[in-house]
């Protein structure tokens, strides 16, 4: 089980009280509580604005919101979910928690940055929060220029500063652990060692820090445009075209770095609850740094249905298709160890279940945007959206959830309710698949994202995707409520929770 | 199954082409789903945790080791090249296609045919024709997709891209724009309509002279799509016209007033002039696409579904 003695583990909670012991600390398993309660906060507004779209699209007039306010509510739902949930909560929270724990480390490399890092995380969400709030903005979460700098009003200088803070911090925070498995590992723990949840986070780590500077470098050409200094000679519209390519070589590769981390985590989850080894952890370990490296390498230019070169309209997609290889490899892996194995289906194993699920879907779905003609006819469709959403938003949901679930004994001290708990997860997958399913059907018949309207025949597809929607939010905030009691309340676990 | 799961069947040879290759990855995605869903399934429950059953994990044979990584690259190989194949077997534009631009701004489409003909939110082409459109925005970036066709292209300002492609069966098919645009980027879309050569040519032309003025309002009508929002139920963005012309009419300004033929005209070419109550000013303006005769033909078509 590898579970630190739990009546051990959690001293972190009471050693120090007060405010002002968790504002200054430098302990990463207390800087890992208050990015869990942070993405939880930010998590939380990204996901009612969930609701109230899903709301919208039960109608195809689109007659509850009115246009703006749709376009407000869609752009601050990617820019919450994507900048202060999808990125951070796996590297900062899990993997600032347990990371130095399973390699020995104390602590991370660098504590201070590590609670710098938090500051800045939250003074992004922050300003994030007061550009909501004063006007917000309509753009969609990748913010396309001109439309966002000439032709959109709301708080664009805020919300670039926010998410830049946000981006920032989180390849802040992936620089840390990378730096931590390096020079803070115990002396013991040889490479071969580092366990498959450590090398997830590394992958995920060095992506997120080497994507970086493209983010920042995107959003200043983004901000300089919004003040009125175009960078390029032929002004906004080669502005336009170089922000999207360096924004898009952003996006794509980082919204699937904590994926990275993601399998780590199902890795670790299907081994401990299947009772058995993880035999061949070295194919798995190669598999995730040729996602990474495959993932790097479509980024690049592969993102424009327009003039084309030869590395765009070829070799992006080709590496892009070449994701599948090891993506088969991971998930072949698990199957192996699940084989002979004693599986309990506990709430954690049941996300991995999940995990393994949307992971597999959202695979097979990548394989029809990453050959050329399809993809193609399927961008910034539904289709894409959805896919985005399988392999992406819901490897990081349940990956986070079924770590916090495994570890939660760990972290406080206590049980949750593991009855109710595997409820939930069971919902949280069927709401997921009825949510997201329709939407491939609605994409490969054109339905634009971001729409208001649309045409009447995509209706009843709208209606089962809101159907899963409902059955997905009130899941996931069963999970807000009993975690919360079992933080204060719950029965204390002792020994080895898992295995009582 | 087709029809009902993926929408109307593709309406370009293209289109079949990649619903062929979308075919193919569907089964072996499926396959691979299915497969891996199923595997789960048996193992949690040949293998779950019970009183006298301890795990003796196996882990993967090297022969399954190097079918997981054989098999995909195959599978994944095969379908670049065929992926491959097709898109270079489309980048050769044939010598008789007729070009039309396709211009965009917020929030509407104007196609202009060789001929002079300029439409909005709607395109009318001849059936079994390749057709290229030249793509350019006007203002912020748009992309124009047209499904039944299976293509996209991006509208940048100052930038054209060039689209082909060639209908292969006669209807009215959707078109949207997928680069989010603004308020309006949801309202622009439009119905591409297929047309059998004689009537295309009908329309390209302009040539109304055998038709009678309603028949040629009812073409008009139709060319602008102005059903999709003067739906006959009430239940559009506009009011619903049948048997409302010569009757009174109540404005947002509080007048009142005849649902005339001047009172048409205006709206044509002043949409936003007097607005009939309930509704709000989004007609776009159509001053310099329709010329005077074309505006009487409306009339005339209008006041016919009144009579009787």
């Amino acid at each position: 089980m590898n579970l630190t003695p739990i009546a051990h583990s959690q001293k972190y909670l009471r050693e120090r009280q007060g405010i002002w012991s968790w504002l200054t600390t430098t302990d990463h398993k207390r800087i890992a509580i208050l990015y869990l309660v942070s993405v939880t906060a930010f998590f939380v507004i990204g996901g009612a604005t969930t609701g109230l779209l899903r709301v919208e699209s039960l109608q195809p007039g689109g007659e509850v919101l009115a246009p703006e306010d749709f376009d407000r509510l869609f752009t601050l739902h990617g820019l919450f979910l994507v900048f202060f949930f999808l990125l951070p909560s796996l590297t900062t929270v899990l993997g600032g928690f347990l990371l130095p724990i399973v390699v020995g480390a104390g602590n991370v490399a660098f504590p201070r940055l590590n609670l710098v890092g938090w500051y800045i995380f939250l003074a992004g969400g922050a300003l994030l929060t007061w550009s909501t709030i004063h006007g917000a903005v309509d753009a969609g979460w990748t913010l396309s220029m001109p439309y966002s700098t000439d032709y959109s009003s709301g708080q664009l200088t805020g919300v670039i500063l926010g998410i830049l803070l946000a981006g920032v911090s989180v390849g802040l925070m992936g620089l840390n652990l990378v730096v931590t498995i390096h020079r803070r590992r115990a002396t013991e723990v040889s490479w071969s060692e580092i366990p498959v949840f450590a090398w997830g986070q590394y992958a995920s780590g060095l992506m997120l820090a080497l994507l970086t500077p493209l983010l920042v470098a995107a959003l200043l050409l983004l901000l300089r445009n919004n003040l009125g200094y175009p960078a390029l000679t032929d002004g906004p519209v080669g502005d336009a075209l170089l922000y999207k390519r360096l924004f898009w070589a952003y996006a794509h590769s980082a919204i699937h770095a904590p994926l990275l981390a993601g399998i780590g985590i199902t890795t670790r989850l299907l081994t401990v609850f299947s009772g058995g080894v993880l035999h061949e952890r070295r194919r798995v370990i190669v598999a995730i740094f040729a996602v990474a490296l495959f993932g790097l390498l479509s980024s690049i230019g592969g993102l424009t249905t327009g003039a084309q070169g030869l590395y765009s309209s070829v070799i992006s997609p080709l590496f892009a298709l070449l994701i599948a290889v090891p993506c088969a490899v991971i998930i072949v892996q698990w199957l192996a160890t699940l084989h002979h194995g004693s599986l309990r289906l506990t709430t954690p194993m049941l996300y991995a279940y999940g995990f393994l699920g949307l992971f597999t879907i959202g695979g097979a779905s990548g394989l029809f945007l990453a050959v050329t003609p399809l993809g193609t006819h399927l961008q910034s469709t539904t289709f894409s959206m959805a896919h985005m959403h399988y392999f992406a938003v819901g490897g990081v949901l349940t990956a986070f959830l079924g770590g916090l679930h495994d570890r939660w004994p760990m972290i406080t001290g206590r049980l949750y309710p593991e009855l109710l708990a595997r409820a939930v997860a069971v919902a949280v997958f069927l709401g997921f698949n009825m949510m997201f399913l329709p939407q491939f059907l609605l994409g490969y018949q054109g339905k634009p994202i971001r729409s208001h309207t649309y045409p009447a025949e995509f209706q009843v597809l709208e209606v089962f995707s809101s159907a899963g929607a409902t059955i997905l939010v009130a899941s996931l905030f069963v999970p807000a409520v009993y975690l919360s009691w079992s933080f204060f309340w719950g029965p204390r676990a002792t020994g080895d929770a898992w295995n009582g | 199954m087709w029809s009902n799961l993926f929408g109307p069947r593709g309406a370009s040879d293209y289109a079949r082409e990649v619903d062929l290759l979308s075919m193919f990855l569907l089964g072996i995605g499926l396959l691979f789903a299915l497969g891996v869903f199923a595997t789960v399934l048996w193992f949690s429950v040949r293998y779950r945790a019970r009183p006298g059953h301890t795990a003796t994990p196996t882990g993967a044979s090297r022969g399954l080791a190097v079918l997981s990584i054989v098999g995909p690259l195959i599978a994944v190989l095969g379908v670049f090249l065929w992926g491959f194949r097709v898109q270079a077997h489309h980048m050769d534009v044939p010598p008789e296609s007729i070009e039309i631009s396709a211009s965009a701004r917020q929030w509407m489409w104007t196609f202009e045919h060789e001929e002079g003909l300029a439409e909005i939110n709607a395109l009318h082409l001849p059936v079994d024709v390749p057709v290229v459109l030249q793509v350019e925005s006007e203002d912020v970036l748009h992309r124009l997709s047209l499904p039944a066709f299976r293509i996209q292209a991006d509208a940048f300002p100052g930038t054209p891209a060039n689209l082909w492609f060639r209908p292969t069966r006669e209807g009215s098919y959707h078109f949207f724009c997928t680069e989010f645009c603004g308020t309006g980027h949801s309202t622009m879309s439009g119905t591409v309509y297929v047309l059998d050569p004689i009537t295309y040519e009908h329309w390209v032309t302009g040539d109304t002279a055998s038709m009678t003025p309603e028949e040629a309002g009812e073409l008009l009508f139709a060319a602008f799509r102005c059903e999709s929002c003067h739906i006959s139920t009430g239940k559009g963005t506009g009011p619903a016209l049948v048997g409302r012309f010569g009757k009174d009419a109540s404005f947002d300004d509080g007048s009142t007033g005849i649902f005339d033929a001047a009172y048409v005209r205006e709206s044509l070419l002043e949409p936003a002039a007097r607005m009939v109550s309930g509704y709000q000013p989004v007609m776009p303006s159509y001053k310099g696409q329709l010329d005077e005769t074309q505006i009487s033909q409306i009339i005339a078509y209008l006041e016919s579904l009144s009579d009787g």
